[in-house]
């Protein structure tokens, strides 16, 4: 066997493809769902994770600037509660102002009076403390030189005005022109007697929030940026020393152009607390030139008007889930690769393996199979073979036991088997019937043929007619034939074919088979017996027709001795009449030897072929009333009467008239012999449509049983039923017959229905006569 | 003395010719034709001895003979069968069915009236 085609077939294969297959299948679809359900809780997650960091790095941005407005109100109280004493305010303020010591991200402040307020005389009368490049506090008094601008029109001063007690004013992110630090300054009003004094300031450094920012932003794998009131830029994503300029980065772009300024614009109309959802934003964005679809998320400062962001590539969150749903995946390989391993080697050692091993051992024609395990599914399988196997092994014996017997009765009985397909018409035997037919069973070609070249040719017809018959012939279930073959040499042989038909349920024969006899035999024996029957038949029939002759003899010899010896002792003594009347009985008696002597003569004419027939115009009509007539005695004795039905007035034709009336007397006067008394006996005759002139004579009595009526007409036999109650010479039907066929005509009897018999005969009206 | 009657019987009307003048002048002699007609006639009229033809239609002389036998009455009758089948098988025939004479046609004259006188 090819092994592709093994592979194909396996059902081994068959089942670790399928386990290969779910376990690929379960593998996709498995992965599939977890993709489908994990990635949206990761996302979620990633969100919460932003937001939870941003909400941390706002909670510390607020502290630091509750830090400075705080201390910017601490100023105004100062201010309020210890007017123009210039001298305590130089050493309070400061103190105030460093209150968060060196590393404090406060770098300065003070408080900057109404123009001509502290001092009617000076306009510009402020007290301000920074911090130095080594962060000590120093006291500044450029803003108060009559060259430096006015401070009262700044942009941190004058909102301040509006302001209430407790509210604070806050500026736009700068960088200090002598520090060049990054700062934001808080202002508050300083109200004295209820009337606006001036404002008190607190510079913030935003180095610290920046820097918190940028740390919490690379820890979300992404971008932070802080946005100042006016959509400038405070911290990343490109915080540089020219901060003034807007960011024209495509990322920052797309964050302030698309999605933020309407959220810019609202805050700045109805300031809320950042924690309000109305202040947390997230939106994606797909940033040109950027890989991938970035996550922003940006947190709303209602009192700075800050606003404060964080951008993560979505790749970055998406980064984890992927490596966890790989991570997955790989374990997934791993523990399918172990389970199909685990599996296929289960399967090579509990069904592969014992399966080949009861495979080989079946293909090895090991008489039993071996199984070590008995219970499981396999042992049972193998016992059933067993079991199978075994009484396929006892059948086997009985089937050769019984073909052997059938193969030793056919021999004994010289029998071959044949057997005749009807729908293909082909024959087909055995070499035993090849013997029989004489021919060698290996070169036949179709048989059928073969056997109708060898059929006798007068025993063609029972195969190729009666056979063919008998097949269409639904009652007919057995058949039997027997016919001669000729084998080569020109011997015959005698064969009996004896068949039984198959049939449909419609009667339709499909096949016979049978067997073929060798006859010959039996034939032959069969014909020796029938001749030493028909030989012993014949000296048992020349015997009885010898004792038939002598009583037929006997009894006239008997008359003509009585009466020659009754005349010889009464010669003289008798009358002359008397005498007379002896001379008239010995004379009867001498013509009845003579006639039963002229019978013996035709018959044996007749069998020696000598007889002439001398044909001249009679009419048969006539001929039956003179027998009639001669006869009138014999049936007035018997109390018999006759019927004679002329159908033609006269039947002319050239026959021998001699010969007819002698058998139409010997009918008659058989007819009279064999009936009952007082019956009739119906005579008929007629000339037919073939021109035959046609004579029956029917009478009531003994019947002739129906095995008798051929045999009546052979010579010295008499109907045997009562031999003893007939006399006569039993020649009369035989004479007649021959008679009858030298004619040209046939002549036969029939059983009467009811009892006695008919007897017929016809012979040609055409005959010429005999010159 | 009264003639012995004796019956005689036969289908060829010659043999009964012949017995009739054989026979005729000693005993007083009666005719029927066969087996039947002998039974009847016995009925009608005891015999003293029967004259039996074998071959005959109707009823043939071994029947009629035996019918005689095993009846009360006739079986005493002395019957002498008369035939013209001559073979010891015939005769013997004839004599099982308990005729007491077996003579085959034709017969010598003296044969006969001897054998009748034996049986008278």
């Amino acid at each position: 066997m090819p092994k592709s085609t093994a592979i194909k077939t396996s059902i081994i294969s068959k089942v670790h493809l399928i386990i290969f297959l779910s376990f690929v299948s379960a593998f996709i679809v498995s992965n599939y769902l977890v993709s489908r359900d994990v990635s949206p809780l990761l996302s979620k997650l990633s969100d919460d994770s932003m937001l939870k960091t941003s909400s941390k790095v706002l909670e510390k941005i607020q502290q630091e600037l509750n830090i400075a407005k705080t201390l910017a109100i601490s100023l105004a109280t100062i201010a309020n509660s210890l007017p123009n004493d210039k001298k305590n305010l130089h050493n309070l303020l400061p103190k105030i102002i460093n209150a968060q010591g060196l590393i404090q991200t406060v770098v300065g402040g003070g408080i900057w009076p109404e123009p001509f307020k502290a001092d009617p005389k000076l306009e510009k009368n402020s007290l301000f403390w920074g911090k130095n490049n080594q962060g000590k506090l120093i006291y500044f008094d450029d803003y108060n030189q009559t060259s430096a601008p006015a401070y009262h029109n700044e942009s941190w001063y004058t909102p301040v005005k509006n302001l209430k007690a407790d509210q604070v004013h806050w500026s736009e992110s700068y960088i200090d022109p002598y520090t060049q630090q990054h700062m934001i300054t808080v202002s508050a009003p300083i109200f004295r007697d209820g009337e606006f004094y001036g404002v008190s300031t607190i510079d913030l450094n935003l180095d610290n929030i920046i820097q918190l920012i940028k740390d919490n932003a690379s820890q979300l794998g992404g971008h932070g940026f802080l946005v100042d009131s006016t959509g400038l830029f405070i911290s990343q994503p490109k915080t540089t020393l020219d901060q003034q300029q807007p960011d024209t980065s495509p990322l920052s772009l797309s964050i302030l152009t698309k999605n933020n300024l309407s959220f810019v614009a609202d805050k700045k109309n109805r300031p809320r607390h950042h924690q309000d959802t109305e202040n947390i934003k997230f939106f994606d964005i797909n940033a040109v030139n950027t890989e991938d679809d970035t996550r922003v998320l940006l947190l709303n400062m209602p009192e700075t008007q800050w606003t404060l962001g964080f951008s993560t590539a979505k790749s970055a969150f998406r980064a984890p889930i992927n490596n966890f749903l790989k991570k997955a995946a790989i374990y997934q390989v791993v523990t399918l690769f172990i389970f199909l391993t685990v599996i296929y080697f289960c399967i090579q050692k509990y069904i592969q393996q014992p399966f080949m091993r009861l495979i080989l051992q079946l293909r090895n024609n090991d008489k039993l199979l071996k199984y070590p395990q008995v219970d499981d599914e396999l042992g049972k399988l193998t016992q059933l073979v067993n079991q199978r196997h075994q009484e396929l092994q006892a059948s086997r014996k009985k089937l050769r036991e019984s073909s052997d017997n059938l193969q030793r009765a056919l021999d004994s009985a010289h029998a071959g088997t044949v057997f005749f397909d009807v729908k293909s018409h082909t024959l087909d035997w055995d070499e035993k019937s090849s013997m029989i037919f004489g021919l060698c069973h290996d070169e036949l070609g179709n048989k059928y043929d073969a056997l109708i070249q060898i059929v006798h040719p007068d025993d063609l017809e029972k195969i190729t007619v009666h056979f063919k018959a008998a097949i269409d012939d639904p009652a007919i279930m057995n058949y039997e034939i027997e016919y001669r073959v000729i084998l080569t040499g020109q011997s015959m042989r005698w064969v009996q074919g004896s068949v039984r038909f198959t049939r449909q349920a419609d009667g339709t024969a499909i096949s016979c088979s049978g067997l073929h006899f060798d006859l010959t035999e039996r034939k032959a024996s069969e014909a020796s017996l029938l001749a030493q029957e028909n030989a012993e038949n014949s000296n048992r029939l020349k015997s009885e027709f010898l004792a038939n002759m002598s009583h037929e003899l006997r009894t006239p010899m008997h008359g003509i001795l009585s009466f020659s010896e009754f005349g010889i002792k009464k010669s003289e003594t008798a009358e002359r009449e008397k005498l007379l009347q002896y001379f008239i009985y010995i004379k009867t008696s001498g013509q009845r030897l003579l006639a039963l002597l002229n019978d013996l003569l035709d018959l044996s004419k007749v069998e020696a072929g000598k007889l002439i027939l001398n044909k001249q115009k009679a009419d048969l009509n006539t001929i039956i009333d003179t027998c009639n007539r001669e006869q009138q005695q014999h049936l007035a004795d018997s109390e018999l009467s006759i019927q004679f039905d002329k159908r033609q007035p006269r039947l002319d034709a050239n026959f021998d008239a001699t010969r007819i009336t002698q058998v139409v007397c010997n009918l008659l006067s058989n007819a009279i012999k064999f009936s009952s008394p007082n019956t009739v006996i119906s005579i008929s005759s007629d000339k037919n449509d073939l021109n035959q002139l046609v004579f029956s004579i029917n009478n009531h009595g003994t019947p002739i049983p129906a095995n008798e009526l051929e045999s009546i007409f052979d010579p010295f036999i008499q109907s045997s039923k009562p031999p003893s109650d007939i006399t006569g010479t039993g020649l009369g039907l035989a004479i007649s017959r021959e008679f009858i066929e030298a004619h040209g005509g046939k002549i036969w009897a029939e059983a009467n229905k009811e009892e006695g018999a008919t007897f017929k005969f016809f012979i040609p009206s055409t005959a010429k006569a005999t010159i | 003395m009264k003639k012995p009657y004796i019956l005689a019987v036969d289908d060829e009307e010659l043999n009964l010719l012949i017995l009739e003048e054989l026979l005729g002048d000693k005993y007083e002699l009666g005719f029927v034709k066969n087996g039947r007609c002998c039974l009847e006639s016995v009925n009608e009229r005891l015999p003293d001895l029967i004259l039996m033809d074998v071959n005959m239609p109707i009823m043939d002389g071994l029947e009629a003979c035996s019918v005689l036998k095993n009846q009360q009455g006739t079986a005493h009758l002395p019957i002498v069968m008369l035939s013209a089948l001559a073979n010891e098988v015939e005769s013997n025939d004839g004599l099982s069915t308990g005729a007491s004479a077996y003579i085959t046609k034709p017969f010598e004259e003296n044969l006969l009236l001897d054998t009748i006188q034996l049986y008278l």
